[in-house]
């Protein structure tokens, strides 16, 4: 069984950070108050999630449980309206659409046909979905701040398409194909190092708390190809729902 | 059949680019000539409704809307733009567009206007990306022909092109231009002899 950190440990582990914040000095990258913040958020974060867990999972009601997931991915959009810095009204509504019915579909084939689980277990269903949602969020903000830096660059491009007849929808259709690589590249990149250049997280949580690594690999497989699936999914959905939503109209001659 | 401009009026910033285009551009190649900046280009944009304007279009004696452009309307850009990776494809492409699809490629008459247009040193298989500005401004101008729309409009045709070139193209367009309205932006006087009228816009007035 996996030995508890406790205080002490975390102690010595936010230390550790005091070397990024003297580096982002020295070279003055400024960053000094983004780490500060990030780490103090995520600590708070974790600990509150940590916290709400034990209740999650005390109660294992299909409904909170299905409540945390919307709450998830309302994030997840809004944090990759943030990253991605999107102007376009309602773009967090088509993302916030484009990860729940991709994470929502994969997730049903995961827990219900690959795990048999018989209703939605709290353990299972948050830490998976969370897994999904997460990956799907980064893989996003990568496919969104393409979509829209190639079309700021590409605006001649489009028009010539334009005024040969295309729809708004198959003038973008090669912004739509690089946006698509871009957030799947990093999926595939990440899924080509795993077992030789590192553990992943799940994998090696599971062999922390005591798994067989064999058994840890299961599930792993299973993960990883359920994370491509919603990576996939998500950005296809978006990049198709943006490229209907755009106006092409260009407010100069 | 013609392309009736009933007060066009285009506005961009709170400055009146277009001050209300009252024209009936008829059958055969209509030049407009203008200064840089005069609202040329705009124009053209504006009768393919690629730019929102007030005002209003009709073509043989209809209103027409921006689904009418997408289907009987082709504009050729300033520049030759491609976004697929051989010539072949680049040239296609617009067949798959919906409104297009009417249209079926005619791969005979492509090779015919390729030599014409004497970019038969490429393989039609060849990377469009080994162009220059010249030859992809030709190669713009082979796909909307081949797209044979009621209405042409071309920005500024030959601007890449040499004045030989040029003119073997103005010479096409007034012969391709006999059955359909052609509306041509230029600068060059020698387009002049091509014209079966002409116009002038001047700070987003149109004179005929």
């Amino acid at each position: 069984m996996v030995k508890p950190i406790g205080l002490g440990g975390l102690l010595i582990s936010y230390t550790m950070l005091l070397f990024v914040f003297l580096i982002s000095y020295k070279e003055r990258l400024k960053l000094e108050k983004d780490i500060l913040v990030s780490y103090l958020r995520m600590s708070i974060q974790l600990f509150v999630a940590g916290f709400v867990l034990i209740y999650v999972f005390k109660f294992d009601n299909p409904w909170i449980n299905i409540i945390i997931f919307l709450f998830m991915i309302f994030f997840a959009s809004r944090i990759v309206v943030e990253r991605s810095g999107v102007k376009l009204k309602n773009a967090a509504i088509f993302i916030f659409i484009s990860i729940l019915i991709s994470s929502s579909f994969v997730l049903v084939a995961l827990l219900f046909g690959i795990i048999h689980l018989e209703s939605l277990n709290a353990r299972y269903f948050i830490p998976l979905a969370g897994m999904v949602v997460g990956n799907s969020m980064n893989s996003t903000a990568i496919g969104v701040e393409r979509f829209f830096s190639k079309i700021k660059d590409n605006r001649e491009r489009i028009e010539d398409l334009l005024g040969l007849g295309a729809t708004e929808e198959e003038a973008v259709s090669f912004v739509r194909r690089d946006s698509l690589k871009a957030a799947l590249l990093p999926v595939l990149a990440s899924a080509s190092g795993m077992g030789v250049v590192f553990l992943p997280g799940m994998m090696t949580g599971q062999i922390l708390s005591g798994v067989i690594p064999t058994q840890a690999v299961y599930y792993q497989i299973v993960i990883v190809i359920a994370i491509c699936l919603t990576v996939c999914l998500s950005n296809y959905l978006m990049v198709k729902i943006l490229s209907r939503k755009l106006n092409f109209y260009l407010t100069s001659g | 059949m013609c392309l009736y401009v009933k007060g066009l009026k285009l506005t961009f910033s709170d400055k009146e680019i277009l001050r209300g285009i009252n024209a009936k551009f008829e059958k055969g190649l209509n030049i407009i000539f203008g200064d840089s900046g005069s609202g040329k280009s705009t124009l053209l944009k504006a009768l393919c409704f690629l730019l929102k304007f007030d005002g209003e279009l009709s073509f043989k004696g209809n209103r027409v809307d921006e689904r009418w452009a997408k289907k009987h309307c082709k504009l050729i850009k300033q520049s030759g733009f491609y976004t697929e990776e051989t010539i072949i494809d680049t040239v296609k492409k617009p067949f798959e567009f919906k409104y297009n699809r009417h249209i079926s490629f005619d791969e005979k008459k492509f090779l015919g206007l390729f030599n014409f247009f004497g970019l038969d040193k490429f393989n039609i298989n060849d990377k469009v990306e080994k162009l220059s500005g010249g030859e992809l401004q030709r190669l713009a101008l082979i796909r909307a022909l081949l797209l044979e729309p009621e209405v042409l409009l071309a920005d500024e045709p030959t601007s890449n092109l040499d004045e030989g070139m040029s003119v073997k193209v103005y010479e096409f367009l007034k012969e391709f231009c006999k059955n359909r309205v052609c509306v041509a932006v230029s600068h060059e006087q020698y387009s002049k002899d091509f014209a079966d009228r002409i116009y002038h816009l001047e700070s987003g007035v149109l004179n005929g």
